[in-house]
């Protein structure tokens, strides 16, 4: 048992103790919770279906194998797999995008593999900073984000090439 | 803008797959892609409608129990550090600790309406609109690093490709999130300076 194992059941009964404690009628709000969580999931579909007909057919055509080659040897020297290359380009779009990538990944490499932690770590520390900035900054007046986004890429750059280090940390 | 950037790039994905497929004569390839697809992304949609709701669930429980405003209360004294100027009961740090919160949990919808929020109120208080501040650039940013506790559609994949251990890798993207931030935090204060 490892400490990733036991933090997510002991966050659940914390919540359900806590809720309980507190007197809530905590069956309906799992209900309404759980409703508006399908719901989201559900509404994911057409964005998934265009990705993910882009994304197959690009794998399909051989492109991202051969980039992958050509990659690989400037890539090595940071231990960022180049395999996970596309994640990276698509990580700060969309977050379906992403999801689509992963899958793949973890279809052609499996989780566990050195790829599958790499991209696992990475596509967890971050966010679809693009996204964010759009909704964000399309709420408020001042218009120039300044140095926000350039410095939001970088970390972006920053978080690949550390979750390289921590996938190789992982596999012990 | 994300709707014309995911529209480039997708008439990207299919140009250039199109085209390279065909010069390396792999249009079988190419067909049988187009009508896997469909398939394949209804296949990620139900594998990740049943956790994302239990998630969801959970918590909801968390919010309507009080939880969550518990926690915020926790968060907003720390905040108040990073973002300086702002007083610690105001509109726009509750607004910040609730949105933090919500990210934190992994509470995608209740984490947008109070981003907004928190972006609006930071802006009333600087006088310039043209440019954003400081304190703004840091919101952006924390939202722009995905610091989350359980992040769930990641662990249902791991899961559904059979992984020993689906969260193992979470305390570690945990870390890596908090050191990025805290590192892009750093960066703006040092530029912030300068400017002055």
């Amino acid at each position: 048992m490892s400490i990733s194992q036991i933090l997510i059941p002991l966050i659940i009964l914390g919540i359900f103790l806590y809720g309980f404690g507190k007197k809530a009628d905590t069956f309906s709000s799992f209900c309404r919770g759980a409703k508006s969580g399908a719901k989201s999931a559900l509404e994911l579909l057409p964005t998934l279906c265009g990705l993910t007909l882009g994304i197959s057919m690009l794998k399909a055509s051989g492109i991202i194998d051969g980039l992958v080659t050509v990659i690989s040897p400037i890539l090595e020297k940071t231990g960022f797999p180049a395999e996970c290359i596309p994640l990276l380009i698509i990580r700060p779009i969309s977050g379906s995008g992403s999801l689509t990538v992963l899958e793949q990944l973890f279809g052609e490499y499996h989780p566990d593999s050195t790829i599958g932690n790499t991209a696992s770590i990475f596509a967890s520390s971050t966010e679809t900073v693009l996204y964010t900035f759009s909704i964000y900054f399309g709420a408020i007046k001042a218009k120039k984000a300044g140095y926000a986004l350039p410095l939001a890429l970088l970390g972006l750059l920053l978080t690949a090439w550390l979750s390289a280090i921590a996938a190789k940390l992982y596999a012990g | 803008m994300v709707r014309v950037i995911l529209g480039l790039t997708i008439t990207a994905m299919v140009a250039i797959s199109v085209i390279y497929g065909l010069c390396t004569g792999r249009a079988s390839e190419l067909t049988s892609a187009v009508f896997d697809s469909g398939t394949q992304a209804l296949n990620l949609v139900l594998s990740l409608t049943g956790n994302l709701a239990i998630w969801g669930g959970i918590m909801e429980i968390a919010k309507d129990s009080g939880l969550y405003d518990s926690i915020s209360k926790i968060t907003s004294p720390l905040l108040c550090k990073v973002f300086r100027g702002i007083k610690k009961d105001s509109k726009a740090i509750k607004a910040i600790s609730a949105n933090i919160t919500a990210n934190i949990l992994g509470l995608g919808n209740a984490a947008t309406p109070s981003g907004i929020e928190a972006m609006k109120e930071l802006e009333k208080e600087e006088v310039s609109h043209k440019r954003a501040t400081d304190n703004i650039v840091i919101f952006v940013l924390l939202n722009s690093t995905g610091l989350s506790l359980i992040p769930t559609s990641i662990a249902t994949l791991r899961l559904k490709y059979s992984s020993i251990n689906p969260t193992g890798t979470f305390i570690y993207s945990a870390a890596i999130s908090l050191i990025v931030t805290a590192a892009e935090i750093a960066a703006v204060k040092l530029i912030g300076r300068r400017k002055r």
